[in-house]
C-alpha cells in the first residue's frame, strides 16, 4: 500500500504538461554559448525597456523598432518609444506603418525604407537581415528561458542575430547588454510564433566597422 | 490498488494538470456568443449581456467583406477583392473615403477565427497583431514577393563580395551637412553613386565613440573598405572635386587587391601534397668540416674579398711599370 501511495504521491508532483519542451536556452551577453559574436552588439546605453501608451497598453512594437533605430542610425525613428507614449498603445502592422507616415512628417524628413514580413516561418530571410547588420524586430509568445513564468505572452522584441546555430533576442521587457536569451534556430521558432511571425527590418545600414589601418 | 486507480483517474478527469492546446487557461469560456451583424448601423442593437467585442466580423451575406467593431461599436467595413476600408461615421451616417483600417485586415485566404476562438494570451505588452493566413510581404506598406522583399533587404547591403566602400561624415550639423549635399547632388561626385555606403554622425554619437574614430575635424571624413580598413581620411571639407579624386584613389586601392598580377606562373605553384622531402641521412661522426653549414651571404662576401684583392694587385701592377 506504502508503495501505491507513494507512485500516486509522484504522480501528483509530476506535471503532464507537454506544450513546453525542455529547452537548452541560456540569458547571456553579446557572445553565443559556443563564442560566436553577435552581428548587432547594440550598446547597453541605447537598450530600451518597454513603456505603455495614453491608455496604458504596450508600446513593444515600437520600442523594437526604435532599438532598430539607434543601431541603424534613422534619426526619423530614434526616440519612437517616447513619441508613441502620447497615443494608444498596441501595434500592428498598419499601424505601425501609419505611425511611421505620421512621425516623419510631424519631423521633416522622409520616410525610411522598411520590409514588413507577416505569418512566415522564413528564417533564411532574418539571418540576411542581420547578417548585413539590420537589427530585426519580431513577435514572441513565450521566452524559453523562463521569464514569464512560461505564460504565454503577446509580444513584439527585437533579434540582432541569427545564423545556422543560433538566435539571440533582445526583450525590451529585460533590456540589458548581459541579458540576451541565446537559443537555437528551432527553439526560436517554437516560441516566436508557431503559426507563424510579423517581423520588421529597416533597410539603411549598419554603423560603420572600428577604423584600421 | 484499487484506491490508487481511482485516485489516478480523478486526478486525471479533474484537469488540473492536463493543459489544454488553447494555453494556460485551457479552453474558451462556455456560452461565448458570436457578435450581432450588423451593416446598417441603425439596426445595430448592442447586446449589453455579453461581453463586448473587439475585431473584425464576416458579412454574413457578402463574401469578401468585414465589419471591424471596437467594443459592439461598429467602426468601418472592409473589401478583401478591392483591399479597401471605409470607416462609418454614426452622426452623419456616412461612410468616409478610403482609409486605413485601425487593425491588420483579413487577407483573402486567410481565416477568419471567430470570437469564441481568439483566446487571449496571459499577457500582452502592447502586440495587436495575431497570426493566420497567408504568408505576406510589404515595402513600406507596399505588398510586394519574398523575393522582391530579399532584394530590398541585398540591395546596398554590405555583402561578404561585395565591393562598396563606406564614407562616414562625423561633426557638427553644419558641416556634416555640406558633405552629405555635396554627395547627394555635386556633379563630380554622382558617378560614384551606388557604390558607396553613406553615413553621418554627429562626434558623441556612440557609433563613433565606442569605436575610436577621430571625430574633431569640421568634419572628420573616412573612406574605408567593408572591412573596416581606412583608405582615406581628411578632417576638413575640401570641396566635392577633390573628394571625387580621393575616392577614385581609393576604388583603385581597393580594386588593386583583386587585380591579376601578370607575372604569376601557375607551375610555380607548391603542392606540398606532392613534393618528396629527402630523409636526412646523418653524416658519420669524424668527418671534415662541413661546407654546407656556410651561409651564403659569406660565400658572396668572400666572393667580393677575392675580387678587391685582385683588383688592388692589378693597380699595383701598372704603378710599376710607370716607375
Amino acid at each position: 500500500m506504502r508503495y501505491y501511495a507513494a507512485l500516486l504521491l509522484f504522480f501528483l508532483t509530476v506535471p503532464l504538461d507537454y506544450s513546453q519542451t525542455p529547452s537548452g536556452a541560456k540569458v547571456g551577453g553579446n557572445v553565443a554559448p559556443d563564442g560566436t559574436e553577435i552581428h548587432c552588439d547594440l550598446p547597453g546605453s541605447q537598450h530600451l525597456q518597454n513603456k505603455g501608451g495614453s491608455d496604458g497598453a504596450g508600446l513593444c512594437v515600437f520600442t523594437s523598432v526604435d532599438h532598430a533605430a539607434r543601431w541603424q542610425n534613422v534619426p526619423a525613428l530614434i526616440g519612437f518609444r517616447d513619441y508613441m507614449t502620447r497615443y494608444p498603445g498596441g501595434g500592428w502592422p498598419e499601424k505601425l506603418a501609419k505611425y511611421i507616415t505620421k512621425i516623419c512628417k510631424e519631423r521633416g524628413v522622409p520616410e525610411p525604407r522598411y520590409v514588413q514580413i507577416e505569418n512566415s516561418r522564413d528564417l533564411d530571410i532574418l539571418r540576411l537581415a542581420t547578417k548585413t547588420g539590420r537589427f530585426v524586430s519580431i513577435t514572441y509568445e513565450r521566452s524559453p528561458t523562463g521569464r514569464y513564468n512560461g505564460q504565454r505572452i503577446a509580444h513584439m522584441v527585437s533579434v540582432p542575430h541569427v545564423d545556422d546555430k543560433w538566435v539571440a533576442v533582445l526583450d525590451n521587457n529585460y533590456p540589458g547588454p548581459d541579458r540576451y536569451e541565446w537559443m537555437t534556430p528551432d527553439e526560436f521558432l517554437r516560441v516566436c510564433n508557431p503559426k507563424g511571425f510579423w517581423a520588421v527590418v529597416l533597410l539603411d545600414n549598419p554603423p560603420p566597422p572600428p577604423p584600421r589601418n | 490498488m484499487r484506491c490508487f486507480i481511482a485516485a489516478l483517474i480523478a486526478l486525471t478527469l479533474s484537469g488540473a494538470y492536463v493543459r489544454s492546446q488553447w494555453g494556460p487557461r485551457g479552453c474558451p469560456p462556455q456560452g461565448a456568443v458570436a457578435p450581432v451583424l450588423h451593416y446598417q448601423p441603425v439596426q445595430y442593437v448592442q447586446q449589453s449581456s455579453r461581453q463586448t467585442f473587439t475585431g473584425w466580423s464576416p458579412h454574413p451575406d457578402k463574401a469578401g467583406q468585414y465589419a471591424y467593431y471596437e467594443a459592439d461599436r461598429l467602426i468601418g467595413l472592409y473589401c478583401t477583392e478591392r483591399e479597401t476600408f471605409w470607416r462609418w461615421d454614426s452622426r452623419s451616417q456616412t461612410w468616409s473615403e478610403p482609409c486605413n483600417p485601425p487593425a491588420s485586415p483579413p487577407c483573402p485566404h486567410r481565416p477568419i477565427e471567430s470570437f469564441t476562438a481568439q483566446v487571449p494570451p496571459d499577457k500582452d505588452f502592447g502586440m495587436g497583431w495575431r497570426a493566420g493566413g497567408e504568408e505576406c510581404y510589404y515595402v513600406n506598406g507596399r505588398k510586394v514577393s519574398r523575393r522582391q522583399a530579399i532584394e530590398a533587404i541585398e540591395a546596398e547591403s554590405l555583402t561578404d563580395d561585395s565591393n562598396l566602400r563606406r564614407v562616414t561624415v562625423i561633426g557638427p550639423d553644419a558641416d556634416r551637412k555640406q558633405v552629405i549635399d555635396a554627395l547627394n547632388t555635386a556633379p563630380e561626385l554622382q558617378p560614384f553613386k551606388g557604390q558607396l555606403v553613406v553615413q553621418s554622425y554627429a562626434p558623441d554619437h556612440w557609433a563613433i565613440v565606442d569605436s575610436n574614430f577621430k571625430r574633431d575635424g569640421k568634419p572628420t571624413v573616412y573612406i574605408q573598405s567593408r572591412t573596416g580598413k581606412v583608405l582615406h581620411r581628411q578632417d576638413e571639407w575640401r570641396g566635392a572635386a577633390k573628394f571625387a579624386e580621393a575616392l577614385k584613389r581609393s576604388d583603385e586601392s581597393v580594386n588593386a587587391v583583386r587585380k591579376a598580377d601578370p607575372t604569376y606562373d601557375s607551375s610555380k605553384d607548391p603542392d606540398l601534397n606532392k613534393q618528396v622531402i629527402p630523409p636526412i641521412v646523418p653524416k658519420p661522426d669524424g668527418g671534415g668540416f662541413d661546407w654546407s653549414k656556410i651561409p651564403g651571404g659569406t660565400w658572396v662576401m668572400l666572393g667580393l674579398a677575392v675580387a678587391l684583392v685582385f683588383v688592388l694587385l692589378q693597380k699595383g701592377g701598372p704603378v710599376h711599370a710607370a716607375r
